[in-house]
C-alpha cells in the first residue's frame, strides 16, 4: 500500500469574521453527511472543585436550544433517522451529528441553536445532574471501567487537569449549581474557540452560504493561554490494589509518561507500539494469549493529547494468574531492549499499519473524525494525506533509537482490581504495594 | 458455486481495500449439553471459532495472522447463537493470498492438542470476563437459561464452564466435519475487486471442496411460557438492574419488521416512549432501552433499565408496564409510526456504509430469511407496517405470561441467586 494509492478528498478551510473555523470536505458516495461542532476546551477547563462542568454542559445542549425544548428537539432528530450526539474530552468538546444528505440544512440548525441559543433550564439542570450523578455510581458495578476510573487518577495525580473522570468527581458533580454551567458555556463556547466540520454529500457553496447565515451571530471572546504540562518520572513501580473480593478477575492498567500529540516520536512510536502491544501478532498477545492463555486481551499504546500522556498497557486474567501476566510483561519490556526488535519484524509492522490506515478514512464520520482532530491540534493539511509516506519513509534507525526513550522496565504506576488479599501475595517483589480496602473506594 | 456456496461480489473501487467475509450456519443453536451418557458441548462454536485462526495445511500455526497483519490486513471473527463469521479486511494485492489461507482452513484445518489447550483457556478467561465477573452478562446468561427451557437458546454462547472443561480435541473434529463445508456457508467479498477476475480464483480454490449433506438438525420449538418468571439475583453493586425477555418470532417471520418498529418506538431514542417517561418525565430509571433479537428460531424481545438510586425497582416496573399495556391497547399515532419507520430506514443505510457493514448485514439477512435479497426489500416491508399491524403485535407478543424477568438487588456483601 502506498500513499499514492489512497485519494483523500480534497478539502476546504473557511475562517468567518467572527473567528468561527469551518472545515468542508464533500464526499461524492453515500447520501449521508456528518456535521461536527468542536470546541476546542474540554474537562481539563473545569474549574477547581467544579469538575463535571464540562460534562453537564455538554448534556444540557440536548435538553433545549432555540425554537426547541428538550421533548420536541429529541422527537425532531429522532423523525428523521438521525443522531445529535454530546460529549466532552479532556481537550475539547463536541457535537457530533449524523443525518441523511436531504436533512443537512435541518442539522445546521440543530447544530446552531445549541451551539448558541441553549436553554439551560432549571429542572432540565436537576434532571441532568442527577442522572450523571446515579450514571457515575455505575462505574462501580463495571470492572473495566472502575479500574480506568482510578487509574486516571493515579496516573497523572490529584491535581493533574487530566485525572479527573469525564464525568467529574461525584461530590464536586453534586454540588454544582446551574450557573456554574452558564459560566462554562459562556466562557468557551465563542466561535473564535469553534471549529464546524462538515463531511458528506454536499456542494460547498450552497452549504457555506447557510453556516454563514446561521453562524454569523456567534459572538466571540477571549481564549485561554495553556502550558504544556509534563509528568515527573518514577524511578520505581507504584502498585495500586483496589480490593473487590467477590472479583473472579483483576483488571490491569500500568503506564508511565508517554508523549503529547504532534510529539516528533509519534510515528515511529507507531511502530514500535503495535509490535510490541498494538494489533494481534504484536508480542504481548503473543506471550500472554495465545502462548500462555492467559488472557482474552491485552493491549498496549500511547495517549496523545495537548499535554503529556501516558504509555500504559491493559489487560485481565483470572484471579491466580496476576502474578505470571505482571511477570511476562515486565519480561517483555525487558526483551525489547535486550533483543531489540528485527528487521523484518519491523518491515511487517509498517506494512500493517500502512495497510490498515485505509480502514479509517472509509466513512464520511471516520473523516471528519481525521479533519477535527487536525483543526484541534492545530496540525498541517496535509496531516492525513502525508501519513503513510511519513511512515514508509522511516529508518530501522528512526525507529530503533526511540526504544530506549519510551519503554522503560521501570517506574511504571500499576492499577490492579480485583481479589487484594490474592492479587498482592502474587506481586510481592515488583515494587511499592498499596492496597485500598474494598469500602474505601469512593467515586 | 457448484458445492453449494454462496459468493457475493460488491465491487466498490473508492479505496484500495477489500473485505471478505465468510459466514458459516452454525452457532450455539447446533451445540448440546451434557446428558447422561455424555458431556455436553456447548460452546463448542465459539471455541471453534478460536480454532480458526491457529494454523492449516499449506499455513502453519501463528501463520494465518502473521501473514496477514504482515500484508497490510486485519481479520476478526465472531459467533452467534445461530452463525459464525471471519472477516479479514486488507489492501487489494492481497487478495490471492486471503482466498488461499481462507479456502485452506476451510478445507485443511490442523487440530492440534496443544493449540485446543491454549485456546480453551482463552475463552475460559472470555467467559470470565464476559459474563461471571460482569452484572449485564450474568444477567443475559440468566434471562436465556430460565426464558428457554428446551430450545438450544437456553445456554450462553461462550458455553457453560463444566461443558468447556470437557469438550475434547475429537469433538473439535467432528464439529468441523459436519459444519465447515462450502454448502453450509456464504461468502461475500466487497470493494476493491472486479467480478469475473475473482470468480474464477474462488472457483479455482474452492470448487473442489465436496458437497456435504447437512440438514438442519435444529428442530425444536420453545414451548409457551406457563406465566411470568422471574429470577433475583442478590450480588455486590451499586446500582439495580433490570432485563426482560419476552419470546418473539423467528426473524423471518413477517411480524419481525413490526416488532423493530415496536423497538423504536418504544425503547430506541430519547423521544422513544420509555426513555421519555422513565428517564426524563418521571426521572425513575438511569436509562432504558428495548431491543428485538432477530433469530433463525423464534428469539426474544428485550427491554433493561437500571433504577435510580432511592427509586423501588417494582415502582419503575409499575411504569414500565403501564407503557406497555398502553401500546397494547391504543394505536400508535401516524406520527410516531412514521418515525420508526425513518429511524430503521436511515439505521440500514448507516449499517451499509462501510465495507464491513455491508457484507455483515446481508451475510446476516442470508442467515435468517435464506435470501440475501431481503436486505433490499427491508425497507419496504417497514414501510407497509402499519398501527393496527403494531398494536396487534403489541398484544401478541407483549404479554406478561410470554415475559422472563431477571432483576439484579444490590447487596453489599456475597450474593445468592
Amino acid at each position: 500500500m502506498s500513499a499514492d494509492h489512497i485519494h483523500i478528498p480534497p478539502f476546504q478551510t473557511e475562517v468567518m469574521d467572527n473567528g468561527l473555523t469551518v472545515v468542508m470536505m464533500p464526499i461524492d458516495k453515500m447520501p449521508l453527511v456528518s456535521v461536527k461542532c468542536l470546541i476546542k476546551s474540554g474537562t481539563s477547563a473545569d474549574k477547581k472543585g467544579k469538575t463535571g462542568s464540562a460534562s453537564l454542559t455538554l448534556e444540557l445542549l440536548k435538553k433545549g436550544s432555540g425554537d426547541y425544548n428538550a421533548a420536541k428537539f429529541s422527537e425532531a432528530i429522532d423523525f428523521l433517522g438521525g443522531t445529535v450526539n454530546t460529549g466532552s474530552a479532556p481537550d475539547y468538546s463536541i457535537i457530533s451529528a449524523d443525518f441523511l444528505q436531504k436533512d443537512l440544512a435541518t442539522a445546521l440548525q440543530f447544530m446552531g441553536g445549541m451551539v448558541m441559543k441553549p436553554h439551560f433550564l432549571d429542572h432540565e439542570f436537576d434532571s441532568a445532574q442527577q442522572r450523571i450523578s446515579a450514571a457515575i455510581k455505575g462505574i462501580m458495578d463495571n470492572p473495566s471501567s472502575l479500574n480506568s476510573y482510578f487509574f486516571q487518577k493515579l496516573f497523572f495525580g490529584e491535581s493533574h487537569p487530566y485525572a479527573s473522570p469525564t464525568n467529574g468527581i461525584l461530590p464536586e458533580i453534586n454540588a454544582l449549581q446551574s450557573q456554574d454551567i452558564r459560566e462554562f458555556f459562556n466562557e468557551h463556547f465563542i466561535a473564535n474557540n469553534a471549529v464546524l466540520v462538515l463531511t458528506g454529500k454536499f456542494q460547498i457553496p450552497e452549504v457555506f452560504a447557510n453556516i454563514q447565515k446561521i453562524f454569523s451571530s456567534w459572538g466571540t471572546g477571549q481564549l485561554r493561554k495553556t502550558s504544556r504540562i509534563l509528568i515527573p518520572v518514577q524511578q520505581k513501580n507504584k502498585f495500586f490494589v483496589m480490593d473487590r473480593p467477590d472479583s473472579v478477575q483483576t483488571y490491569i492498567q500500568m503506564g508511565v509518561p508517554g508523549i503529547y500529540q504532534n510529539h516528533p516520536d509519534s510515528i515511529p512510536l507507531n511502530v514500535i507500539n503495535s509490535l510490541f502491544g498494538g494489533g494481534f501478532t504484536s508480542r504481548l498477545n503473543q506471550e500472554i494469549r495465545v502462548k500462555r492463555g492467559l488472557t482474552y486481551s491485552i493491549s498496549s499504546g500511547f495517549t496523545r493529547m495537548f499535554h503529556q500522556g501516558s504509555f500504559a498497557i491493559g489487560t485481565f486474567t483470572k484471579t491466580e494468574s496476576t502474578g505470571e501476566v505482571v511477570q511476562v510483561i515486565f519480561d517483555e519490556l525487558h526483551k525489547l531492549h535486550d533483543e531489540k526488535p528485527r528487521d523484518d519484524e519491523i518491515r511487517d509492522t509498517i506494512r500493517h499499519l500502512c495497510g490498515t490506515y485505509p480502514l479509517s478514512l472509509e466513512t464520511a464520520e471516520q473523516l471528519s473524525e481525521k479533519l477535527t482532530r487536525m483543526a484541534l491540534y492545530e496540525l498541517p493539511s496535509t496531516w492525513i494525506s502525508d501519513y503513510l509516506s511519513i511512515l514508509q519513509a522511516l529508518s530501522m534507525s528512526d525507529i530503533l533509537k526511540i526504544v530506549d526513550d519510551y519503554f522503560p522496565v521501570s517506574g511504571y504506576t500499576c492499577v490492579l482490581s480485583g481479589n487484594g488479599r490474592e492479587i498482592e501475595s502474587q506481586i510481592q517483589g515488583f515494587g511499592e504495594i498499596t492496597v485500598m480496602p474494598n469500602e474505601d473506594i469512593h467515586l | 458455486m457448484s458445492n453449494g456456496m454462496l459468493v457475493l461480489i460488491i465491487e466498490d473501487h473508492s479505496l484500495p481495500i477489500v473485505c471478505y467475509n465468510t459466514t458459516f450456519k452454525v452457532g450455539s443453536r447446533n451445540e448440546y449439553q451434557k446428558t447422561a451418557q455424555s458431556h455436553g458441548i456447548t460452546g463448542m462454536s465459539h471455541l471453534f471459532e478460536h480454532m480458526m485462526f491457529n494454523g492449516s495445511k499449506k499455513y502453519g500455526e501463528g501463520v494465518f495472522d502473521q501473514l496477514l497483519e504482515a500484508n497490510g490486513g486485519n481479520s476478526n471473527a465472531w459467533t452467534s447463537k445461530d452463525m459464525t463469521s471471519y472477516y479479514e479486511v486488507f489492501p487489494t494485492d492481497c487478495l490471492d493470498l486471503v482466498i488461499d489461507m481462507e479456502s485452506d482452513r476451510m478445507a485443511n484445518l490442523s487440530l492440534t492438542k496443544k493449540m485446543f489447550n491454549s485456546e480453551r483457556d482463552v475463552v475460559k478467561e472470555e467467559r470470565r470476563m464476559s459474563i461471571e465477573n460482569s452484572i449485564p452478562g450474568t444477567m443475559w446468561e440468566t434471562l436465556n437459561k430460565n426464558a428457554f427451557t428446551k430450545h438450544p437458546y437456553h445456554w450462553p454462547v461462550v458455553g457453560w464452564m463444566e461443558d468447556l472443561n470437557e469438550i475434547t480435541l475429537s469433538d473439535c473434529k467432528s464439529f468441523y466435519r459436519k459444519y465447515y463445508s462450502p454448502s453450509n456457508a456464504i461468502l461475500i467479498i466487497a470493494g476493491d475487486v472486479v467480478y469475473p477476475n475473482v470468480i474464477d480464483k474462488l472457483e479455482s480454490a474452492y470448487g473442489s471442496m465436496p458437497v456435504a449433506k447437512l440438514t438442519d438438525s435444529q428442530s425444536i420449538t420453545e414451548p409457551n411460557n406457563d406465566g411470568e418468571r422471574m429470577v433475583e439475583i442478590h450480588r455486590p453493586a451499586e446500582l439495580e438492574r433490570w432485563l426482560m425477555g419476552y419470546l418473539g418470532c423467528a426473524g423471518n417471520h413477517r411480524d419481525t419488521a413490526t416488532l423493530d418498529i415496536i423497538q423504536q418506538i418504544m425503547g430506541d431514542g430519547d423521544s422513544s416512549r420509555l426513555v421519555k417517561k422513565l428517564v426524563h418525565d418521571s426521572q425513575i430509571a438511569i436509562d432504558v432501552s428495548g431491543t428485538f433479537h432477530w433469530g433463525i428460531d423464534p428469539d426474544l424481545f428485550l427491554f433493561d433499565f437500571r433504577v435510580r438510586p432511592g427509586i423501588s425497582g417494582d415502582r419503575v416496573l409499575g411504569q414500565f408496564d403501564k407503557q406497555i399495556d398502553r401500546l397494547s391497547e391504543t394505536l400508535v399515532s401516524p406520527r410516531e409510526l412514521q418515525k420508526a419507520k425513518n429511524q430503521l430506514a436511515s439505521q440500514l443505510i448507516f449499517e451499509m456504509s462501510t465495507l464491513l457493514g455491508k457484507s455483515t448485514e446481508i451475510s446476516n439477512y442470508y442467515m435468517i430469511f435464506n435470501d440475501y435479497q431481503m436486505v433490499f426489500n427491508m425497507i419496504d416491508r417497514y414501510m407497509n407496517v402499519t398501527r393496527q399491524d403494531v398494536l396487534t403485535a403489541a398484544q401478541t407478543y407483549l404479554r406478561r405470561d410470554n415475559r422472563t424477568i431477571v432483576r439484579v438487588i444490590p447487596e453489599k456483601n456475597g450474593g445468592t441467586e
